[in-house]
């Protein structure tokens, strides 16, 4: 309650300072899970499924997915310091706290993952931080823990490589310090589950046309976004399924039912028929898009592709 | 169940249900060229019945179309 003339001092006669058997000391910073701002884990999410919630969060559409980047190999603290300000007679007064800052190296994903990370640049996110004991850091918001609100996110361009030195990739963080003291929030995954094996970000696919559409017939090449590799040999059957695909009118965006699909061993590639006689199926001349299901679709059964998202959509004319 | 895979192929059961037998021949008359036409109309007919859940020759004997016989497998 506000009241005339009166001073509120914060948190005078809450500290004490005796010093518990067992306390929160966090180890090195191997890893953040980045998020939308506001992702929160509930109470009952951490008691009970915690794992299976980061899981299907990161096959979520993206107002809701989560992109763990679980591979730092270094870390290097740049957090500003305090700022002072040295009175006429020699007294220092603090200005304001400094901001935590970090820089963290990864090498597994290499220049690939580099490029991905960077379409994160210039966004608001927020992170989970994950120390190398698998706390997973956050800040509490009633029982509940949220995605810690970053003041930057910025992966930098990659460090060429030198005759003595490997090339590098690095993502600079800075964070607010209040979300990792006061209003700290972690949850201890060790004993439960490795974190760092268990919860992955999704792989780019991309598909091109190998035999471009005729009669309702289409083949269809999957390659990975990185390195471009055909990925048939190992998720051939997988990808013959029609489940795993979509296809659209590309004016009026209605689904046109696929009515088999098939690998081409040959080929290497996956033929989709489609139904010419579907009334969203375009006229000659006109144009009709194929895509791969949703992340979330692809990881489920029949197809059982955990990991992986569609990055394109192909047009194809009738 | 939405799909069924038979002979590598993967078909809509639901849109198969939607088609006589000989509309489904001649829809997938593309497919399964490296087998016999005996092996080829074989797996189409497994696909066809399990959509249908009816026998290919119980469904063309009460189809008043008599030119669907045409498609009948040879004995």
């Amino acid at each position: 309650m506000a009241e005339l003339n009166k001073v509120t001092c914060g948190g005078l006669l809450k500290g004490n300072t005796g010093v518990p058997q067992c306390y929160m000391d966090l180890a090195p910073i191997n890893g953040i899970i980045l998020t939308p701002i506001g992702y929160t884990l509930t109470k009952a999410e951490i008691a009970s499924t915690l794992l299976s919630k980061l899981q299907t969060s990161t096959l979520a559409a993206r107002a809701n997915r989560i992109y763990p980047v679980l591979n730092f190999v270094d870390i290097k603290d740049n957090t500003e310091q305090p700022s002072y300000q040295t009175l006429g007679f020699g007294r220092k007064v603090l200005l304001k706290e400094g901001k935590y800052s970090f820089e963290a190296s990864y090498l597994d994903g290499g220049l690939c993952l580099s490029n991905q990370l960077r379409n994160f640049n210039y966004t608001k996110w927020a992170a989970f931080l994950v120390d190398a004991n698998g706390v997973l850091v956050g800040t509490k918001v009633g029982d509940n823990i949220m995605a810690i609100p970053l003041n930057l996110f910025y992966a930098s361009p990659y460090g060429i490589a030198t005759s003595s030195q490997a090339a590098s990739y690095k993502l600079n963080i800075e964070i607010e310090p209040k979300y990792l003291n006061e209003e700290i929030g972690f949850v201890q995954t060790k004993g439960e589950f490795d974190i760092f094996d268990s919860v992955k970000g999704l792989l780019n696919l991309v598909i091109k046309t190998a035999v471009a559409l005729t009669g309702g017939k289409v083949e269809i090449m999957v390659i990975n976004s990185c390195g471009g590799d055909n990925i048939y040999d190992v998720y051939g059957t997988n990808l013959a399924n029609i489940t795993a695909w979509l296809s659209k009118n590309a004016t009026t965006k209605n689904g046109i039912t696929i009515t088999a699909a098939v690998t081409v061993p040959a080929n290497k590639t996956i033929e989709l028929t489609l139904d010419t006689a579907d009334t969203d199926y375009p006229a000659v001349a006109s144009k009709l898009t194929i895509e791969l299901n949703t992340a979330a679709i692809l990881a489920a059964a029949p197809i059982l592709m955990v990991g992986y998202e569609g990055a394109n959509i192909l047009t194809e004319t009738v | 169940m939405n799909n069924i895979t038979i002979g590598g192929a993967n078909f809509n059961i639901e849109w198969a249900k939607t088609k006589t037998y000989k509309q489904f021949l001649e829809h997938f008359k593309h497919l399964f060229k490296e087998l016999t036409e005996d092996e080829r109309e074989n797996n189409l007919k497994k696909v066809w019945e399990t959509a249908n859940k009816v026998e290919v020759d119980e469904h063309i004997h009460t189809l008043p179309d008599t030119k669907i016989t045409s498609v009948r497998k040879k004995k």
